[in-house]
């Protein structure tokens, strides 16, 4: 029975190639679509999934709720909890607290590095399920400087050499010695810190002020993450109550804020509840994953409403085989099967189709850019199977209203030659969906058009600062001897060091006030610069001077602030606000020796906020180089030549500033990706609307015929047979428009500099989708509306 | 074998009953061929439909080996009729994705009848017509006269007790025709019942007994030998 229904399947496929082609073609980008949010999901699925004792680990997490109702969660808890934990060792079994206090660079005699780094304890290794590739598991962490490194740093560091014994030097903490390698992990985890410390030196860092005092603070609750692993017996109640007596303990003392500790399992972690804060890591919340998959569905509910909608419009067609297989003794259910198992082997051709599809994306990876939107995962068989599980179920999903409709005919409507219009007349149906699916093409060509204008106009804004023959080379230490070899090197016009290079991220962000008593406070982002960022980037002093020397962390005393500063700061202008004295942080006073111009520090696709320029010679992390445009690429190897005489052990690196700017501001990834959805659903829609078109004129040939042999014209017919869809072109363009047009302004409205939602790009959009649509149907109806009457009309 | 009482079928038009079969009562006996006469629309093919069960009358009852039809519940109904009834319609209604040999299997795959047992009983019907050479062709590779052999053979398979025909030769030439009038009147000979609705006088002439229907009722009945 089942070859049976296969073999007619195969048949009435092969038959049918067009519709097939458009069916199977339609599904398989859908189903492509799917598939890369399915390696998505996967890969949001597979954190933690190697930890042995998972199934008993916890996260303590805190819950703090204000007088005034706020309350918030939080992945954290404080740095004593983890002790005063394990000493109920009756219902704990073990425990565990990764403190994450480093956040520095670290030496070896040759590299430098920066590192995320934590303090936690040997039990790490029996909480967890990490591993060691090289030390010992039981005593890597227990000496005082101990330090673990992820395989990953290990191999930064050293490469292929072992690493175990290499002494690496922490800035402002001291020297640690490596005792383990991390193996690989199987999946991943949100534990990503680079390396591991042996809490042991927190003591001693503590005593020595290196490292604030918080082993014994209790209101440490942002600081550290504790986990525990509950003996085997004991129910999660337990627990509950061992935190709520903590809990308890601490809000005797605290008057208005309440404490509360909840937990979470290890394994609900990532993807987590996204109401919990200060999460470690960047894994993703169950809100995304359900809308990514929700955006998924709808996209290949919209293929499935192509097949169901031709199926549905073919079934006249189908409809004698029906009548049938009924009088020969088939039952409701037997046919309903049989135009199921049809459906479901059509996916699988579509299934086949997009498996090719993802091969190519997963390999040239074309929506992926610094943020990786597709994560590279090998297709496991588990993956595999999932692929083919979905699609089955898209399959019958896609087949059951068809058959369910096919398998309700009644034998005597088919067998007596009823009117086959009659038999299924009312297309009502799938015009509804043919509307939807335009309108879903039109909204999102609108949107891909507005964003690519958007990021267009941006990228034809200037700065306003000079970014264009700036060699920006990153700083590895001192760089006094360095900026004085480098000017020399003829064709360098000048030098100067920053703490961050303009145009994306700001050093740091620091309240300040403009009186000692006033509480009026603003955040100003700063940048750490030298006296010649003022001509080597041509930024414009509006009033005041340039910082008179160059300062060290002692001696800082001098800023320079923008006019959005001074503005927010209350100064009248600008020189009202030279020679004054504002406080940072409510302790450094420093005095305002000049105003410059706004320029867009963060970026165009940024509001320009209150800004400063601070002088501090310890927080130069880049020497930006002003070169003569006619020597680049020599100047390069000039450069490097005097750097690889100074410091031979470190490669040089550098990049050209605005090549940098243009990368970050870059988006080819997400408009690659929105121009794939776009044709995606045009295609879908498009083949839809053929499907329908091809399916009408079939069912109006006798009366084109009839028409014809009365006097009509070509053009009278193809008037009369388009106007139908024209119409569902229009209402398309009517719901979809309005739609747009409010995304695209919310949209537009993140950005400071934008361009217009303009009635003509929409116009623009909507007559490209009905250029598309005019073209698919005049291309059918003019076959038929010049077709000779004799063959239509011929009958029997 | 067959009894058909006070059938009464209508469709209404503007309000009004009309009428397509009016108090029809009949009776088939076992071995009977039974010709249907009548002009179009006399509610011929109608009857024919009710008495495959491909319509139901909108009053009357029908007993088919003593069983009431009607009251029979819808899968033993379904059950009887397939196990009894064999359809050959005018127009053939093959399957056309299906072969020769796939089309005269499908009902028994409809009676769950094991591969093998399938398997013998269709070269026997290819056999009997003689179109073992055709069972890989399509319909729309067989002339009018052939496919409605397949027809027959396929109505055939599931050993009927009653054949149903509708108007078998009105799509064939007059030499086909023939071909297939002998071909009931053999199979009537070996002793299955068939009931035919056919135009034609020549044709009803091969049936054991003539039934006439005017407007929706039978006109007379009388015995041809």
């Amino acid at each position: 029975m089942l070859r049976n229904y296969i073999k007619i399947a195969l048949r009435t496929l092969m038959k049918n190639r067009l519709f097939a082609f458009i069916n199977i073609f339609g599904l398989a980008l859908s189903l492509s679509v799917c598939m890369m949010v399915m390696i998505r999901l996967y890969d949001d699925l597979s954190y933690d999934r190697f930890h042995p004792l998972a199934d008993r680990t916890f996260r303590i997490l805190s819950k703090i709720s204000k007088p005034d109702g706020d309350q918030w969660k939080l992945a954290s808890s404080p740095l004593p909890l983890k002790n005063a934990l394990s000493l109920h060792n009756d219902a704990i079994e073990s425990s565990v607290r990764i403190y994450p206090a480093i956040n520095h660079k670290a030496a070896t005699t040759t590299k430098e590095l920066s590192i995320r780094g934590a303090f936690t304890e040997p039990s790490f290794f029996t909480v967890f399920g990490f591993t060691l590739s090289s030390g010992n598991k039981t005593t890597a962490l227990h000496q005082p400087n101990g330090v673990v490194l992820s395989s990953s740093l290990a191999n930064r560091f050293f490469g292929k050499n072992d690493a175990i014994g290499q002494i690496l030097t922490i800035e402002k903490l001291g020297i640690f010695e490596v005792t383990g390698v991390l193996t690989e992990i199987p999946g991943k985890t949100h534990l990503d810190f680079d390396a591991y410390f042996s809490s042991a030196a927190l003591p001693q860092l503590e005593k020595t002020k290196l490292l604030p005092a918080r082993l014994g603070n209790w209101d440490t609750f942002e600081h550290s993450y504790n986990y525990v692993v509950l003996r085997k017996s004991v129910s999660e109640e337990t627990l509950t109550k061992l935190l709520d007596q903590e809990a308890a303990a601490l809000n005797k003392e605290s008057k208005d804020v309440r404490i509360g500790f909840l937990f979470q399992p290890l394994s609900g972690i990532t993807p987590g509840d996204s109401s919990v804060y200060n999460g470690i890591g960047r894994g993703t919340s169950w809100a995304k994953v359900y809308t990514e998959a929700g955006v998924a569905f709808i996209i290949l509910l919209a293929a499935c409403f192509n097949y169901t909608s031709l199926t549905v419009a073919r079934t006249l067609s189908r409809a004698r085989e029906v009548g049938i297989r009924k009088v020969m003794g088939a039952s409701r259910a037997q046919i309903f099967l049989q135009y199921i198992i049809e459906s479901v082997i059509l996916a699988l051709f579509a299934l086949l189709f997009a498996y090719i599809l993802l091969q190519e994306i997963l390999r040239f990876k074309p929506f992926n850019d610094s943020y990786e939107f597709i994560p590279a995962v090998d297709i496991t068989p588990g993956l595999l199977i999932s692929f083919l599980l979905f699609t089955l179920a898209t399959g019958i999903m896609a087949g059951a209203f068809p058959a369910w409709i096919l398998s309700a005919f009644k034998p005597v409507r088919v067998l007596r030659n009823v009117a086959t219009e009659k038999v299924f007349g009312n297309i009502s149906l799938q015009k509804g969906l043919l509307i939807f699916q335009f309108s879903l093409s039109l909204l999102i060509i609108i949107f891909l058009s507005t964003f690519y204008r958007q990021f267009s106009f941006m990228s034809t804004i200037n700065y306003g600062f000079r970014n264009e023959n700036i060699i920006s080379i990153p700083l590895t230490g001192s760089s006094e001897v360095l900026i004085s070899k480098i000017s020399g090197v003829s064709g360098v016009t000048a030098v100067s060091r920053t703490s961050e290079n303009f145009g994306k991220y700001n050093s740091g962000t620091a309240p300040v006030i403009s009186d000692k008593r006033s509480r009026n406070k603003i955040n100003v982002d700063y940048y750490f610069t030298d006296k010649a960022v003022i001509p080597v980037m041509n930024l414009k002093l509006l009033a005041g001077n340039n910082f008179l020397q160059n300062g060290t962390p002692e001696k800082e005393k001098e800023i320079l602030i923008n006019e959005q500063a001074v503005k927010l700061l209350g100064f009248g202008n600008n020189d009202q606000a030279i020679g004054k004295v504002v406080w940072l942080n409510d302790s450094v006073p420093l005095q305002i020796s000049g105003v410059l111009n706004d320029f867009y520090y963060q970026g165009v696709a940024n509001r320009i906020g209150p800004m400063m320029l601070r002088n501090n010679s310890d927080n130069y992390n880049y020497l930006n180089v002003q070169v003569n445009a006619a020597d680049k690429v020599r100047l390069v190897k000039e450069i490097e030549k005097v750097w690889k005489k100074l410091y031979p052990h470190d490669a040089f690196s550098y990049f050209w500033l605005d090549k940098r700017l243009a990368e970050m501001q870059n988006q080819t990834a997400t408009i690659s990706l929105l121009g794939f959805l776009s044709f995606m659903t045009i295609a879908i829609a498009s083949l839809g609307l053929l499907g329908l078109v091809i399916y009408t004129v079939e069912t109006r040939r006798k009366e084109i015929g009839i028409r014809k042999v009365l006097g009509a014209s070509v053009k009278q017919l193809m008037f009369i047979l388009s106007q139908g869809f024209f119409k569902l072109l229009l209402i398309a363009g009517l719901i979809a428009i309005p739609l747009a047009y409010t995304l695209c302004f919310f949209f537009l409205q993140n950005f400071p500099n934008r361009v217009q939602v303009g009635a003509g790009s929409l116009a623009l959009c909507f007559m490209f989708l009905l250029a598309i649509g005019t073209l698919t149907i005049i291309s059918n109806i003019y076959r038929t509306a010049t077709e000779n009457p004799v063959n239509s009309l011929r009958d029997e | 074998m067959i009894q058909l009482k006070h059938i009464f079928h209508w469709v209404n038009q503007g309000g009004k009953r009309v009428f397509i079969l009016k108090d029809i009562n009949m009776e088939v006996n076992e071995g009977e061929f039974i010709s249907v006469m009548g002009a179009s629309g006399s509610g011929k093919s109608t009857l024919l439909h009710i008495l495959g069960t491909i319509q139901e009358p909108n009053e009357g009852d029908y007993f088919l080996k003593g069983e009431s039809v009607y009251q029979l519940k819808e899968k033993q109904r379904s059950l009887l009729m397939k196990q009894n009834i064999g359809i050959v319609f005018q127009a053939y209604h093959l399957i056309d994705e299906l072969t020769v040999y796939e089309n005269i299997e499908t009902p028994l795959l409809y009676l769950n009848i094991p591969a093998s047992e399938r398997k013998a009983r269709v070269a026997e019907m290819l056999d009997k017509f003689q179109i073992v050479g055709k069972k890989d062709l399509f319909p729309s590779q067989l002339s009018g006269g052939q496919q409605q052999i397949v027809g027959i053979a396929r109505a055939l398979i599931i050993e009927p007790t009653l054949l149903l025909a509708d108007e078998p030769t009105g799509n064939l030439n007059s030499k086909q025709g023939e071909e297939i009038m002998n071909i009931f009147k053999e199979l009537n000979q070996e002793g299955v019942t068939i009931v035919q609705v056919t135009h034609s006088e020549k044709n009803a002439a091969y049936g054991t007994r003539i039934i006439t229907l005017s407007d929706g009722q039978i006109e007379h009945a009388k015995n041809d030998q």
